[in-house]
């Protein structure tokens, strides 16, 4: 309250002190009433605006003082440097002794203010440059995953194309070694039926060469038969064995139960 | 197509399921049919572990038939004439009957080395083609390294058959005596006959038409022979000799079944004018010298009364000859035959026929031959197996190279000589062997032994007996 008290006798007696300008008192009054609701800045400015008007010491150091208030010490600054740089004439020396105090002050406090604009600045460097380097690194961890994620990718597109490429050869070896073992079977079959027909013609042989050759003849188909069905076997289980596993792919066979008690077999490909 | 149900199977499944469809198909084994004959039944043999069916004519005789390793011989012998229920050769049956006391005498003994014989016997109805399939059998597939065989015809035949010739088969005959069968003899080495050949029977019964009082005076002989190796052998020998001394003589052959009425005729348009005594002789088979007797003792110029004498070879001296139609005629008659009685092994051996069949050895004429035709196939098969040698029908055959040289040890066969006389053999050594029928002395340029022969004559009471005995 002092202190608006003091603002509005200096504005009141500088526009007594000069020679009155309407409009500038007018643009006073209202900054004094600015001033009171603590509208410091908009103040400082209606006292610039009446200062252009009416140029007066007192709106001058009214300036720094509303500047001052309103936290705009840099302005404030120069206004009280402008005013203590007055002729002495036109300025009162206490107010300039309050200026050069309030000088003081504002030079340390923007000194303080310049000191934590370093700091914060040098902190903002360094945030930025952590910042950067985060981000740097982020990237950097970033293009690496990608790379990563790149090299994995083509790993597994290659391992994908490998497996691909090993179940077609594998599927094309198991059809093959399967066919070997279809026809070993099917040789097998054959000689069996071959070998039995001749054991049948053995036991009705009545000639001792009959019964040698008969004997000869189905021992040998019997033995063909022997290693076609162990081969057709072995083949058709390691083509069991190479055919890619998956969904049901192959041969299936499916036995149904019939109502008379037996089982009625099927034989299916899948593909 | 459902794929639900009792279960899914996959690749493997179907080869499991057709090896187990096949797997009853495979045939490596079950080739081993038996060990023995008696595994085989009444009608099959066991042949390297076959049972093989034997031809119809054919049968297990007597032997070790439960014995896997036994020594088979077949004898394949006429028994009766035909196949079709003909006329049973009882001088066949005796033989048949000497041949098996052979077999149960080596076997009783202990056969060889532990092996034991077994004899199987074929009924060839006397027709060669039936022998040649039962030859070959015995030889391709019994395996039989001997056969004996009766009759030179039938003998003949055998050595003919390509199975016998080519595996080299011993053959032994104890009533085969043409001699045809010198020359296949020769050339072969494996035709062998127990009994002389008729080249020393010819010379005989020559001498004893000279010499019996019956017959000394016939200037007129008629010789009716049975056309066969044996009947021809006979009767061409017969003709030569009677020509060159001065009779009047006249052969006929015959063909069988016999043509009764016209041998009769023959007989008959020869003998009509003929002063007495008059002489047919009779070179044939008791099946053709019944009917003929029968037909001619009606006849006047062919009686007894007449003058007219039947003579025989070896061949009638059969009893089945002996009738009630036929006695008035044969009633002493005499003819000629290889020896029985010449040995001193004849006597135990009659003895213990008799013994055995209820049958006079005596009665046939080739009953005693019969027995060591057997008793020598044994013997070369112990010869043969020697020093685990195979048992070949060459290895047999040189084993009677090694009989009766008259440098080896003496033997008589019979059931307790087995022993020794095998072993000896075995042995590599030569033996002398007298056999049941006499002296075994085979001379080795005929394949048979020069033995003695025997005058036989038919008495009142239709039987035979011993006049004596002649050495060729």
């Amino acid at each position: 309250m002092a202190r608006c008290l003091a603002f509005l006798v200096l504005a009141l007696a500088g526009l007594a002190h000069a020679a009155p300008n309407a409009r500038a008192t007018a643009l006073a009054k209202d900054a004094e009433r600015l001033y009171k609701d603590g509208q410091y800045k908009e103040a400082a400015k209606l006292l610039e605006e009446a200062q252009g008007l009416e140029p007066n010491p007192k709106f001058l150091y009214n300036i720094a003082r509303a500047y001052d208030q309103a936290g705009e010490l840099q302005l404030a600054l120069d206004a009280y440097r402008k005013y203590v740089s007055l002729p002495t004439s036109d300025s009162e020396p206490d107010l300039v002794k309050k200026a050069n105090l309030s000088m003081d002050r504002l030079r340390q406090l923007l000194a303080r203010q310049e000191a934590d604009s370093r700091v914060r600045d040098a902190e903002k460097q360094r945030l930025e440059k952590e910042a950067s380097d985060a981000r740097a690194r982020a990237e950097a961890e970033a293009e690496k995953a990608r790379r990563q994620k790149a090299q994995f990718d083509a790993k597994e597109r290659a391992q994908a194309d490998s497996q691909a490429t090993k179940a077609n050869g594998r599927k094309v070896a198991a059809f093959v070694v399967g066919g070997v073992g279809v026809v070993g079977l099917a040789l097998g079959l054959t000689f069996g039926l071959l070998s039995n027909g001749s054991k049948q013609a053995f036991r009705a042989a009545t000639l001792l060469s009959e019964k040698q050759l008969r004997q000869t003849e189905t021992v040998t188909q019997a033995v063909v038969a022997d290693v076609s069905l162990l081969v057709g076997v072995a083949c058709a289980v390691t083509a069991l064995i190479l055919f890619p596993k998956g969904e049901p792919e192959g041969l299936v066979v499916t036995v149904a139960p019939l109502p008379s008690g037996g089982a009625l077999g099927a034989i299916q490909w899948a593909f | 197509m459902t794929r639900s149900g009792v279960g899914r199977l996959t690749w493997w499944a179907p080869a499991v399921l057709v090896l187990g469809s096949t797997c009853t198909l495979i045939n490596g084994g079950g080739f081993e049919e038996c060990a023995t004959d008696q595994a085989c039944g009444a009608s099959r043999v066991c042949v390297q572990k076959y049972c093989l069916p034997m031809p119809v004519q054919c049968r297990r005789d007597v032997g070790a038939f439960d014995k896997p390793d036994s020594i088979r011989i077949v004898a394949a012998l006429p028994l009766s004439e035909g196949l079709d229920g003909g006329a049973v050769d009882d001088s066949e049956i005796a033989g048949l009957n000497a041949m098996e006391l052979a077999i149960e005498d080596v076997n009783g003994s202990g056969g060889v080395d532990g092996r034991l014989f077994s004899l199987y016997v074929c009924n060839t109805g006397r027709a060669a083609d039936v022998l040649v399939a039962q030859a070959t059998w015995a030889v391709r597939e019994l395996g039989a390294p001997a056969l004996i065989t009766s009759g030179s015809g039938q003998t003949l035949a055998a050595a003919g058959t390509p199975a016998v010739a080519d595996a080299g088969t011993m053959i032994i005959s104890a009533t085969a005596t043409s001699e045809e069968l010198i020359g296949t003899f020769l050339r072969t080495g494996t035709i062998w006959r127990v009994a002389p050949p008729d080249t020393l029977q010819v010379p005989v019964m020559v001498r004893t038409l000279l010499a019996e009082p019956d017959y000394a005076g016939s200037t007129t002989m008629a010789v009716l022979y049975e056309d066969s190796a044996y009947g021809r052998g006979i009767a061409s020998g017969l003709r030569e000799r009677l020509v060159a001394m001065g009779k009047s003589s006249e052969i006929r052959g015959y063909l069988k079944p016999i043509d009764t009425r016209q041998v009769v005729g023959f007989l008959e348009a020869f003998h009509a004018v003929a002063a007495r005594p008059k002489t047919t002789i009779f070179v044939g088979f008791p099946t053709e010298i019944v009917p003929v007797l029968d037909a001619a003792r009606a006849n006047p110029a062919l009686s007894y009364a007449s003058g007219h004498r039947w003579f025989f070879s070896d061949s009638a001296k059969d009893p089945s000859i002996v009738t009630a139609q036929t006695l008035p005629q044969l009633t002493g008659a005499i003819g000629t035959t290889p020896a029985q009685g010449a040995g001193t092994a004849y006597a135990d051996f009659r003895s213990r026929y008799r013994d055995r069949f209820r049958i006079d050895a005596n009665s046939f004429s080739y009953t005693s031959h019969s027995y060591d035709a057997a008793y020598l196939v044994m013997l070369s098969a112990a010869y043969a197996t020697r020093e685990k040698g195979a048992l070949t029908g060459g290895r047999m055959s040189e084993a009677l190279t090694k009989v009766s040289v008259g440098t080896g040890t003496s033997f008589r066969l019979g059931p307790t000589t087995w022993r020794d006389a095998s072993a000896a053999l075995a042995a590599g050594r030569s033996v002398n062997l007298e056999g049941t029928s006499g002296g075994l002395d085979f001379d080795l340029d005929a394949g048979a032994p020069s033995a003695p022969y025997e005058v036989w004559q038919v008495t009142d009471g239709g039987t035979f007996t011993t006049v004596r005995l002649v050495t060729p």
